[in-house]
């Protein structure tokens, strides 16, 4: 899916758009994904400008805020606000994605290496701005592989750990219940473990 | 986005139902599934094992839901050498019924840990108990944090929290090497003083955490832990016991369910006060070693915490003080609302209550040696700020050094290191062998009084024909003792020689001494003790100045001027409390500011530093110009007291009326209700310190400043005025009080209330008999101080350890040689004094003399009560001597005029000696009646001496004619009053006739025991045998002799070694696990009397058993 910069100023009806969406419109969950991405970039960057290094980049306040922001207060419901953050969720990862990858390169010079990822360092919603970028690349490569197998899971992981979901909103958004979601969080843990071990 | 589910890949589906399933289960379905899909099932497997290592990205908080299968109690799949987080685990040190606990290394911080392993309680295997356990393990989190956030000396540190994603959560806290107060009490009850320690700490724990509104909500013995220092830190806050956890389960070890308050039992909230229930469970455990609510199961436990009441504490332990077992009362208040509010406030009564066991020797401790009565250390109302450095170095100091004496000036906080170190040694005392003694040198003016001092703190007596010294180092023999020696710099040489002298004769002896210089005497090691280092200042500044002004705190702002404060005044201790003391007016800075003013005068303007001991000096004097004039005056009127005061004292002596003299013009007016207010003020300054005791509030000036104080009042004339005022008023108290000790304490309790003023008491004598002769007012009080004083001073006997009868029988001479032109009355008095101590003494030829004499005058010019009670005396001091006739005659008489006087004791008293008599005359049957109505009359009046003298007796005429065993039941009634009255005549009395006893059973070993005892006991406190004993006490030697040849000797030197109480104890027990109570004697259960069979009946409705069911 292309990432295109959209214009600010030519803001669809947010709302809508995600009733649109929920209602099984795909397209509206794509029409949606560069609005609240480009937002949500933005505010990732003017925070982690003007903050020093090392300070940790509360993603899930940013998503909330931009939900704020971009729903201009109208009055959706907690389903949508759980749809929204899911988009969120996504536009999150690739916000965190591509600032690693800058982070990263310029460590370098160039080039990507495989890590291994620390638990110790992922545990928490809510990541540091210098989680090891090498790490957090790793993981979305191995989220990527993931996806290909059993997109569901990946895809809780996504609105779990990019987007500091709760289990019952990680639920709605997937159309599982809870405890199920819970079970899909423990096995994308088990089998991304893996993974990034073996890679090792 | 699609709304269906989508279809997983068997794995997925498959590792979701699996992860949730038991262990077992898990492996069978594994099985199964291996034969029809291999790749699937290893590809299971795989991931399984990943999953259980336990990873978290994602916040899960899972937990296997067969935990408890997976890490039973014995937790055995931890094992020496597996790395958990960060630590490396060493060896299991403990289990709980949360779990393991074990050493572990840290090999970040190089430093050993305890991991105490935290297994949640097991629930069904769903996917929402799942959940609901990930409610319950973040409260367990928030939990952790709040414990970890008490920082304390008495509250294990918490590290760490780890295991995140596994079923072992862990927490990674201090490690105390000490062990835990369970492993403690595996050895049975502690002495009074130990428990209360304790207690004390763990109090002081509680209120720290209770500031911080955390609520420990688990206190028991294995959550009681020592650290290297021994002091007692808690640890395992409320973990298991959140709120909302059923605590009713069956995985709930009972051990835990016999300490939870009723409140927590019936699943209300619980609160601070829960803690404090706990605490009383634990402080009663500690001192009887059992608990109060047992039960053979659950239900039983928790229907005794919330219906039953316990068996009283009283009768299952002898050494405590009345106040700490009312305390144990209290705390144990089935309704929140009746017990103790505050953990502080629970803190500062157990540090009284501890001072109170400490000064009470006790006789009857279950220490073997002679040694159990010594003087201990005096205990502390503030707690000891920072120096833990500094005690630890103390205590490796003595660890290679015999002697060790701390220097420095004065204020700089030796005396106090001193004593914590004796405390603490005391504390973790075997019981076999006492650890600590405490001697004061600071009131002696005269050096040869040294060895005597020693003496008395040792509780060792006047050995014939050894010098003082040489009897101590007899006494001590090879005790291992740590010998504290306070004060010595004024008496230095002495107490060098002292200690060169009972460091060679008593080969495991060490001692401990403070002095301003050294002792100087080879194998010496000195230290100085440093100024207090800057974080401890700045600490113990601040302490005292939040306890003056709560507000206060420590700030950026003035932590400056705070430490620029400890530096100007050297770190000394006490130099920084009156300084901090002022904060409640000036600000640090302020104060600062004024210390340099101050100082500056002092130096003559040279900024440069005061020689340090000169530093105190200045701080004091600042101190003192910064009181109102009204406390000026107050401070130094009060130096004449002599350890101490209480406030009705200082009231009725140091205000103005009391005093006729001519006022030095400008000091203001100090009634008598100004000193209230004056004490108040001068202990916020830090000038007077709370002292504990047991029975009231008691104030003291610390010596540094009583003798600044002394100086002051010498300096404004008062000092004779004063001194004069003190001797009246407590020569006033002693006459007020007589007639309650006359023939022993009519009650319980009054020689407990006066006992506190001793040393006042004996200022005032010793003061009474000083200056010039022809001070009359001086003489007259003298004399009048020897005329009440007798009883005082047999009492006293036993409860300071040793008669007292040397020092007054000196007193009471001076006092005569003084006296020669006063009035009769007065010397009568005094005579009839000194012809009662040298009864007690064993001097009868003298006492005759005195008596005589003191009759003559009393019968002319005294009261015709003084005159009976001394005709007694008179009569017993014949007997003694064995003129029979002069005896019968003076008793009969007395005994005549005590049936018309008023006085109950003084016919009780009379009646006791013609029954002496017509004993010692052979005649049985009229010695039996005499003491069968004195008998009854006594326990009619319910006087205590009277009642046990009567037994006694009693007991002595049914040995004459060979009921043995209702002689026993006489002195079973006897001894525990003559215990209780620490009447060390009625304890000899007892002991040689238990000696009949045993060998009139037989039990010839015992016999022999119990004589070496009362040998022991007589040299001791100064006995002597009475004449008509003589025979029969030959007699016996003689017999017992025979029969066991020289293994007599074997059992006459053990017996020695006993304390009265034990070797009464062999005799009287009748099954080995009866405890002989010495608390079982009600004198105000008057009524029928019954020696033998009434006494047993009224004991047996006392024993344990029957209360409890009550």
């Amino acid at each position: 899916m292309p990432m295109s910069t959209a214009d600010p100023q030519s803001q669809p009806d947010l709302t809508q758009l995600l009733h649109r969406w929920r209602d099984g419109d795909r397209d509206a969950f794509d029409a949606m994904l560069p609005h609240v991405y480009d937002r949500l970039r933005l505010m990732a960057r003017s925070r982690l400008r003007s903050e020093n290094e090392g300070h940790t980049l509360d993603t899930v306040g940013l998503v909330h805020e931009a939900y704020l922001r971009m729903t201009q207060g109208a009055n959706a419901d907690w389903q949508d606000r759980a749809h929204f953050f899911a988009v969120a969720s996504t536009a999150m990862r690739r916000v965190l994605i591509d600032h690693a990858k800058m982070r990263s390169a310029e460590k370098r010079g160039g080039g990507l290496v495989h890590v291994e990822l620390d638990p110790e360092r992922l545990g928490d919603a809510g990541l540091a701005a210098d989680t090891e970028p090498d790490a957090l690349l790793s993981l979305n490569d191995a989220l990527a592989k993931l996806e290909l197998e059993f997109p569901r899971h990946a895809k809780a992981v996504e609105l779990r750990y990019f987007g500091g979901l709760t289990l019952e909103e990680v639920g709605e958004a997937l159309g599982i219940s809870a405890p199920t979601a819970m079970r899909d969080l423990r096995f994308a843990q088990a089998w991304l473990a893996r993974i990034l071990e073996v890679e090792k | 986005m699609d709304r269906q589910p989508v279809s997983q890949p068997a794995v997925a589906t498959l590792f979701g139902e699996l992860v949730e399933l038991t262990h077992a289960e898990r492996v069978m379905r594994l099985e199964v599934l291996a034969r029809d899909m291999p790749a699937v099932a290893r590809e299971l497997r795989a991931l399984l094992d990943v999953d259980a290592v336990g990873r978290d990205f994602f916040g899960l908080h899972t937990i296997a839901p067969d935990a408890a299968a997976r890490v039973p109690l014995d937790t055995d799949d931890l094992h020496d050498g597996d790395i958990v987080g960060p630590y490396r685990l060493l060896r299991e040190i403990g289990r709980g019924g949360m779990g393991a606990v074990w050493l572990a290394h840290d090999g970040r911080l190089d430093r050993h840990v305890a991991l105490k392993f935290v297994r949640l309680p097991a629930t069904a295997r769903t996917a929402e108990a799942i959940e609901a356990r990930r409610a319950v393990r973040s409260r367990f989190l928030i939990e952790a944090r709040a414990a970890a956030s008490i920082d304390h000396p008495n509250v294990a540190g918490i590290f760490d929290v780890g295991g995140g994603n596994t079923d072992r959560l862990f927490i990674a806290m201090q490690y105390c090497a000490g062990g835990s107060l369970a492993q403690k009490l595996a050895a049975g009850a502690m002495p009074a003083t130990e428990a209360s320690r304790i207690a004390a700490e763990i109090a002081a724990g509680l209120a720290a955490a209770h500031a911080r509104d955390v609520i420990h909500r688990d206190i028991k013995p294995a959550n009681v832990l020592f650290d290297t220092a021994g002091a007692a830190r808690l640890s395992d806050f409320g973990i298991a016991l959140l709120p909302g956890s059923d605590i009713t389960r069956s995985g709930m070890v009972m051990g835990t369910l016999a300490y939870l308050a009723p409140e927590q039992l019936r699943g209300e909230r619980a609160d601070h006060r829960s803690d404090l229930w706990a605490l009383g469970v634990t402080l009663y455990e500690m001192l009887s070693g059992t608990r109060p609510f047992a039960g053979e199961s659950h239900a039983a436990v928790m229907y005794a915490v919330l219906h039953a009441p316990q068996v009283p504490l009283a009768s299952l332990v002898s050494d405590a003080p009345a106040s700490l077992i009312a305390l144990v009362d209290q705390l144990l208040a089935k309704s929140p609302a009746d017990r103790p509010q505050s953990a502080s406030q629970v803190e500062a009564m157990l540090r009284s209550a501890r001072a109170a066991t400490s000064t009470r020797q006790d006789i009857d401790l279950g220490a073997r040696s002679q040694l159990s009565e010594v003087a201990a250390a005096p205990v502390h109302l503030t707690p000891l700020v920072g120096r833990a450095r500094e005690l630890g170095l103390v205590r490796r100091l003595l660890a290679d050094t015999r002697l060790l004496t701390l220097t420095g000036a004065g204020g700089s906080g030796k005396t106090r290191l001193a004593s914590e170190t004796a405390l603490r040694v005391t504390g973790d005392g075997d019981g076999d062998h006492l650890r600590s003694a405490w001697v004061d040198l600071t009131p002696l003016v005269d050096e040869s009084l040294v060895p005597a001092q020693i003496a008395a703190a040792l509780r060792v007596p006047e050995l014939p024909g050894r010098t003082r010294l040489e009897a101590v180092a007899e006494t001590l023999g090879d005790a291992s003792l740590l010998l504290v020696l306070d004060n010595c710099e004024h008496v230095v040489a002495a107490a060098a020689q002292a200690a060169e002298t009972l460091l060679q004769r008593c080969a495991n002896l060490q001692i401990l001494a403070t002095s301003r210089e050294a002792l100087a005497i080879s194998g010496e090691t000195t230290w100085l003790v440093p100024a207090m280092p800057e974080f401890d200042a700045r600490e113990l500044f601040a302490q005292r100045a939040q306890s003056v002004q709560p507000g206060f705190a420590l700030t950026e702002e003035n932590s400056g001027a705070v430490d620029d404060i400890c530096r100007r005044l050297d770190g000394i201790p006490l130099a920084i409390e009156l300084a901090a003391a002022r904060v409640r007016i000036m600000t640090p800075e302020q104060i600062l500011a004024r210390l340099d003013n101050a100082f500056q005068l002092l130096t003559g303007g040279v900024r440069t530093a005061l020689p340090r001991h000169r530093t105190l000096r200045g701080t004091m004097e600042w101190s003192h110009e910064l009181l109102v004039p009204r406390d000026r005056v107050l401070l130094r009127r009060l130096a004449v007291f002599a350890g101490g005061f209480s406030m009705a004292a200082a009231e009725a002596i140091c205000a103005d009326h009391a005093a006729d003299t001519v006022r030095v013009d400008d000091s203001p007016t100090l009634l008598a209700d100004d000193i209230l207010d004056g004490v108040s003020s001068l202990v916020d300054k830090s000038l007077i310190v709370l002292d504990a005791d047991g029975v009231a509030l008691r104030y003291r000036l610390l010596e540094t400043v009583r003798q600044y104080a002394l100086e002051r009042l010498g300096e404004a004339g008062e000092r004779y005025a004063y001194e004069l005022s003190h001797a009246r008023h407590f020569v006033q108290a002693m006459e007020g009080v007589a007639p309650q000790l006359l023939a022993g304490e009519h009650e319980f309790g009054v020689m407990e209330a006066l006992i506190p003023d001793h040393d006042n008491v004996r200022a005032a004598t010793s003061w009474s008999v000083q200056g010039e002769s022809g001070d009359i007012t001086r003489t007259e009080i003298a004399l009048r101080f020897a005329g009440t004083l007798f009883w005082y001073w047999h009492s006293a006997a036993g409860w300071l350890g040793t008669a007292q009868y040397s020092e007054a029988m000196d007193f009471v001479t001076r006092a005569l040689l003084r006296g020669a032109d006063a009035s009769p009355l007065l010397r009568g008095n005094a005579l009839a004094t000194s012809g009662f101590i040298n009864l007690s003494a064993g001097n009868w030829e003298r006492s005759v003399q005195d008596t005589e004499r003191a009759l003559e005058l009393l019968r002319e010019h005294g009261t015709p009560e003084n005159a009976a009670f001394v005709q007694a005396a008179l009569a017993a001091s014949y007997l003694m001597l064995g003129s029979l006739d002069d005896a019968e005659a003076h008793a009969r008489a007395s005994y005549g005029m005590a049936r018309t006087l008023a006085v109950p004791v003084l016919r009780t008293f009379s009646t006791s000696w013609v029954g002496l008599v017509a004993r010692a005359r052979g005649d049985l049957v009229a010695a039996r009646a005499n003491q069968e109505e004195n008998a009854t009359f006594s326990h009619q009046i319910g006087h205590p001496a009277s009642i046990s003298h009567s037994e006694a007796f009693l007991g002595s005429l049914n040995l004459d004619e060979g009921r043995i065993e209702e002689a026993a039941e006489n002195f079973r009634v006897s001894l525990p009053i003559h215990l209780r009255l620490r009447d060390g005549w009625g304890l000899a009395l007892d002991l040689e006739g238990l000696s009949s006893v045993a060998a009139g059973r037989g039990d010839y070993m015992d016999a022999a025991r119990l004589q070496g005892a009362v040998d022991a006991w007589r040299e001791r406190v100064g006995l002597g045998v009475p004449t008509f004993e003589l025979p029969e006490r030959q007699r016996r030697v003689l017999h017992v002799r025979s029969q066991l040849g020289d293994a007599y000797d074997v059992a006459y030197a053990e017996g020695r070694r006993l304390t009265p109480a034990e070797a009464g104890r062999r005799v009287l027990r009748r099954r080995e696990s009866e405890t002989f109570n010495t608390m079982q004697f009600d004198p105000t259960a008057a009524g029928t009397r019954g020696a033998g069979a009434g006494a047993s009946e009224r004991r047996r409705s006392q024993t344990p058993q029957t209360q409890s069911s009550t």
